[in-house]
């Protein structure tokens, strides 16, 4: 029957869905799933379709036809028994409050949440939707997206709290904010770029995170683009995609000449004809890069107050924009660069739009910070002050031969020349403005002049260095004269010079994109000697990325640039031998140039080398080379070198055990910035193992861990703060651990709010709330504990229903004793329907499992009538 | 129409595969019940017309039973206007069609548009199906409708028939290999470069011994174990979703769920810990750092899982 014929037929399927097959058919379809992987994708899509609430309706058949259309029968042939209990209603969690819109496919009302006491904005679907299958397709919809987003944690976007039944109908509960829409906000009058654009670069980070999560929205627009009182701005509405609503007077019916199946375009989830990208318009998938799209027209809209694409109906928008016909705008100031950006983000062809949303959003940056600003007003002042201006613009400067870039005379603002090394090393950061010239921290204004100074007298790199300054410190007019520095010093030959300006023919921010004449620069610098430039143009080569690539050139020049002892280049080309991309796997080759590379005291080919040693077999002789490779790494100021090392000392793997040494390599790793090492370190030292023990040191690793965001860290830095009596800082570095998710600090806050002590008053909503977000983190007895504070009203009236909601939660993480509290409602008929077998069973096995409270109540049970 | 005690003797002559101790007869109560379902089957769909005689052999032909009480549960089963509506279909009744399309079409469409490409549109998609269902094919398979048992919802089955039908149209031309190396899959999810070092340094040491010592696990686990990982690992399912597979409760998949997992790192506990002779705290330490790295991995992979179809099989 089923042209498959070693896979179940359909009605085998359908019998396995109803629950209906024998262990044995069970076990006999499991063993065929095992081993076939078209089976299994067949489940994973019958799961996603089948929406988990309606899997009753799916015995009952077609739910909205069942009474007229005689499907009763079919309602009786499934027994009670069989049936799946219907998730548990969520209903009088939520008390809508205020509509607060209103969409084609839901309803948002402002809702307390009487669980938690917090607003929430709850988003419902419209009762009126028409078809039971399409509201089981937006059923779906919303609770896939909710469950991908509930992963998804970023400032740029909407939080969702949680998504459930209401009254029969699926909401999404997300946090509320005060604020309004971006077209909103822009429909209250013109606004200027400079102001719209900071808003847009926040949205495009969440959207970038989205992405990073593998969420598209397909549906961006500046309705669902919200922005709170104070200014920052969250990407909302994912996969909600409203179904079109239709622009102002458009048709909405779009007939198909292929009959009764096919539903309107207008009619489904489809995105805002407006801002839709071509290839949704053509109806085939939307990938991130059609997000791109409507950003960029979101944006065309907010800067030009226009639409990017004309017309009255979804027919003329979806000409105009597979056509890439882009409204004309009257003439505007607005930085080229922008207006290329988002020209780009709306080409037809995705693949010719930025990259990604990412690099959409560091050039949006960019563009931002070349727009002038205070300090550049200062520099702009300075300048003119020395009369550089004028030169640079009137007189041709001459290159002096001895400044090449052979001999560092001088290295970049913010690196430092070390004798030791005979080269620039990245040197610690001045504070606040001030720049870092000449082996000293000057503020900008001296910094400027110092480096105006020198380039009129001819010296080309600083020249080169003042142009590149003003690049990234100036407004528009400053990019100009660091360009034209820029451009001058490459003409007289300075390799630097050359190397500084060819980026900027790539990024098309500063200059419009050409990458012939990007490429040719890099290449004259690079044949110049400036290995850099060899280095740089090698990686984008093989790379490819950014321009075509060319591997046969890339190589040569980063062998070049290897050759000439350019430590990045050496570990590039490493790379590939060691990953046997481009040419064959040749780890021999791979680790001489990564020893060339280490040499140079490039930590991460340290590391390489010390891993690839003591990777498997344990000689002595490779471990001791490993051994060397972890310290000369570490000594590079490789911060992963000095962690590992820290753990060779720590294990004892080919060395002698040494404690106080593991816990200063770890030291070293923690102040080069590794987090978790600050935790090891910190750890050792309070506890004192095998190592002198000193507490406070160990204490101060810690909260720098808790700094650099090691939510382990931030949890003993604040059991550590208890202990010396500093509540407020406790309470702080564990609020930090628990915003991280490690759920011992959300337990120990719980704790603490709930017994006090400490010098802790008891606040039991606070303790509330931690033992509930500890349950949230798959925490069981925390779950219990919630539950159990909502039971005995101690959060000032019962709250049966949510606690047992709690409950079930702590008995879904296999938490026995909560299994226990919903065994006893369910018994007793309390919130859950009455069932006293599984109650009974439920009992039994928590009995079995040691829990003397179910044995108790089995007991009671026995007696009972 | 017949009386019902003549109709229970056609269905009676139909099913000469029922051992004649089966008491079908006495099942039917004579006849009433047979005839109050092609009452309810009419009342449910006016106007699809379907000769009585057809629909009897369409159910004697589905009567396979060895016992009374088998007999009887399929006959619980049964769901008689539906068995009606499917083959008044199959014998062309254009009115059946119809009803069966505006019945179930939004939602069938609905379905296919998950896996509409550039390949298949949704139209192409429908297009499809139906000449699957209601045609003949030129090698002479029956339509498919045909295959119907009446043993669950029509509903449910032309849902599996559909999704199976569609995903074999996104899958043909694109390859067909997905999941050949489960094991590798997983373990690349589990050791994948995070930003824990430990994880890390741990990989380059004993990623060799751990990738055996996982992958005997893996194959040590019984198959309905790997099933249940794979739905929730690969496929990224949720519990619920996991549980409408199977028909069962969420916590029952819950704790299914728990135990295959502690199958699966105890057995690869015991693999590591003979093949590499390890300590047992430092082996302890291993296992917990892989164990935490489960959890980030599950949500790595949900976050990885969720293209549409037609990307992800393209993806492969």
């Amino acid at each position: 029957m089923s042209e498959q014929s070693a896979c179940p037929d359909e009605n085998t399927l359908v019998a396995m869905l109803l629950g209906q097959s024998s262990s044995a058919e069970l076990e006999q379809l499991e063993a065929h799933f095992d081993t076939c992987p078209a089976c299994m994708c067949l489940l994973t899509e019958l799961a996603q379709v089948l929406p988990t609430d309606t899997q009753s309706k799916l015995s009952e058949g077609h739910a909205s036809s069942r009474q007229s259309e005689g499907f009763a029968a079919v309602e009786r042939s499934v027994p009670e028994s069989e049936r799946m209990p219907a998730p548990e209603p969520h209903a009088e969690r939520y008390e809508l409050l205020e509509l607060v819109g209103e969409g084609g496919m839901g309803a948002v009302y402002r809702a307390l949440d009487t669980r938690l006491g917090r607003h929430v904005a709850l988003k419902v679907l419209r009762p009126d939707i028409d078809g039971e299958a399409r509201r089981a397709a937006l059923t779906a919809r919303l609770q896939r997206e909710a469950r991908l987003l509930a992963g998804l944690s970023h400032p740029n976007v909407l939080t969702i709290h949680d998504v459930g039944l209401w009254r029969g109908q699926v909401y999404i509960a997300a946090e509320f904010i005060e604020g309004q829409t971006l077209s909103s906000w822009l429909s209250a009058g013109p606004r200027p770029w400079r102001e719209v654009l900071p808003l847009f670069i926040q949205a495009a980070h969440g959207l970038a995170a989205a992405h990073d999560a593998g969420v598209v929205h397909r549906d961006i627009k500046p309705d669902n683009l919200m922005l709170d009182q104070h200014g920052r701005v969250r990407v909302m509405d994912f996969g909600l995609a409203s179904p079109a609503e239709p622009l102002h007077d458009l048709p909405k019916q779009r007939h198909s000449p292929t009959g009764s199946l096919v539903m309107t375009r207008t009619g489904d989830v489809f995105g805002t004809p407006a801002y839709m990208s071509p290839e949704q318009h053509r109806g085939e998938c939307a990938g991130p890069a059609s997000d791109q799209f409507s950003f960029c027209g979101s944006l065309f809209e907010a800067i030009h107050g226009i639409r990017p694409f004309a017309g009255q109906t979804v027919e003329a928008l979806a000409e105009a924009a597979c056509a890439g016909q882009i409204s004309e705008v009257a003439h505007q100031r607005l930085p080229a660069a922008l207006n290329r950006a988002i020209r780009r983000g709306l080409s037809v062809d995705p693949s010719a739009r930025h990259p990604s949303i990412h690099t959409l959003a560091e050039k949006l940056e960019r563009i931002m910070r070349a727009s002038p600003s205070r300090r550049a007003a200062t520099i702009a002042a300075v300048l003119s002050a020395l009369g550089l201006t004028l030169l640079v613009l009137a007189d041709p400067i001459v290159d002096s031969p001895s400044a090449s870039s052979s001999t560092p005379a001088r290295c970049r603002m913010g690196e430092a020349y070390s004798a030791s090394f005979e080269r620039c090393l990245p040197r610690g950061h001045c504070k606040g403005d001030a720049f870092f010239v000449e082996g000293r921290c000057l503020s900008a204004p001296a910094a400027y002049t110092k480096l105006a100074r020198s380039c009129q007298e001819q010296d080309t790199l600083a020249c080169v260095e003042l142009g590149e300054a003003l690049l990234h410190d100036g407004g528009q007019a400053n990019s100009l004269l660091g360009i034209d520095l820029l451009r001058r010093a490459c003409d007289t030959q300075s390799a630097k010079g050359c190397y500084t300006l060819a980026p900027l023919f790539l990024d098309g921010v500063h200059l419009e994109r050409n990458v012939a004449r990007g490429v040719k620069l890099y290449e004259r610098s690079c044949g110049d000697g400036h290995t850099l430039a060899c280095n740089d143009l090698g990686v984008l080569l093989t790379k490819g990325e950014e321009l075509e690539p060319d591997l046969e050139r890339g190589w040569q020049l980063l062998t070049q640039a290897c050759d000439k002892g350019f430590a990045m280049a050496c570990f590039n080309l490493a790379g590939f031998f060691a990953s046997g991309r481009h040419v064959p796997q040749d780890l021999e080759r791979a680790s001489s140039l990564h020893a060339s590379a280490c040499k140079w005291l490039h930590g991460p080919s340290c590391r390489w080398l010390a891993s690839y040693y003591s990777d498997g077999k344990w000689t002595e002789t490779q471990l001791e080379l490993a051994l060397e490779y972890w310290i000369q790494g570490c000594a590079a100021s490789d911060a992963l070198s000095c962690h590992h090392l820290g753990g060779v000392y720590r294990q004892g793997h080919g060395v002698t055990k040494d404690m106080t040494k593991a816990v200063s390599a770890y030291e070293d790793a923690c102040r080069l910035g590794h987090a978790p090492s600050c935790y090891n370190a910190g750890h050792f030292l309070q506890l004192g193992e095998e190592v002198v023990q000193d507490r406070e040191r160990g204490f101060q690793l810690l909260d720098r861990g808790c700094v650099l965001n090691d939510p382990r860290s931030c949890h003993y830095s604040g059991r550590y703060h208890l202990a010396k009596g500093e509540l407020q800082d406790a309470i702080v570095a564990l609020q930090r651990a628990c915003d991280g998710e490690y759920v011992d600090a959300c337990i120990h806050l719980g704790r603490l709010f709930l017994h006090g002590g400490h010098g802790a008053s008891v606040e039991l909503t606070k303790a509330f709330q931690y033992y509930q977000r500890s349950c949230a983190l798959k925490n069981g007895p925390s779950c219990e504990q919630a539950g159990d504070m909502l039971e005995t009203a101690q959060l000032g009236e019962k709250k049966l229903e949510g606690a047992v909601a709690l409950y079930q939660q702590g008995c879904a993480l296999a938490h026995a004793e909560s299994c226990v509290r919903v065994a006893m409602f369910m018994a007793e008929g309390v919130v859950l329907q009455q069932d006293t077998a599984k109650a009974r069973a439920m009992l039994e096995s928590a009995c079995a499992e040691e829990v003397e409270r179910a044995c108790e109540a089995l007991e009671g049970f026995g007696t009972a009538p | 129409m017949s009386s019902p005690h003549s109709l229970v003797s056609q269905l009676l002559e139909l099913a000469p595969q029922l051992p004649p101790h089966v008491q079908v007869h006495a099942l039917l109560e004579q006849g009433v019940r047979l005839e109050r379902w092609l009452d309810e089957a009419h009342a449910a769909h006016p106007g699809v017309s379907l000769p009585e005689q057809q629909f009897i052999a369409a159910l004697a032909e589905r009567l396979r039973a060895d016992s009374s009480d088998a007999l009887a549960l399929q006959l619980e089963r049964l769901h008689p206007s539906d068995l009606f509506l499917a083959q008044a279909c199959v014998h062309g009744d254009q009115v059946a069609i119809e009803r069966l399309e505006s019945l179930f079409g939004t939602e069938l469409c609905g379905h296919a548009r998950r896996f509409a490409n550039s390949r298949h549109s949704v139209d192409d998609l429908m297009q499809i199906l139906r000449e699957k269902l209601f045609v003949e094919a030129h090698s002479g398979r029956p339509p498919k409708l045909t295959a119907y048992s009446g043993q669950g919802p029509l509903r449910a089955w032309l849902t599996v028939t559909a999704m199976r039908t569609f995903l074999d149209c996104s899958r043909s031309g694109a390859q067909h290999k997905r999941e050949t190396a489960f094991d590798g899959e997983v373990l690349e999810a589990l050791m994948a470069p995070g930003d824990d070092v430990e994880i890390a340094f741990l990989k380059d040491k004993y990623r060799a011994d751990f990738r055996a010592a996982f992958s005997t696990a893996l194959r040590s686990l019984q198959s309905s174990e790997r099933n249940l990982l794979r739905h929730h690992w690969l496929a990224g399912l949720s519990i619920d979703q996991i549980g409408v597979i199977y028909h069962t409760h969420r916590s029952t998949v819950a704790r299914r769920l728990a135990r295959a997992r502690e199958a699966l790192m105890s057995a690869t506990r015991r693999e590591l810990m003979s093949s590499l002779g390890l300590e047992n705290d430092e082996l302890d330490s291993v296992m917990a750092l892989i164990s935490s790295r489960l959890e980030v991995s599950v949500f790595r992979l949900l976050g990885e899982r969720t293209e549409l179809p037609s990307e992800r099989n393209a993806a492969e």
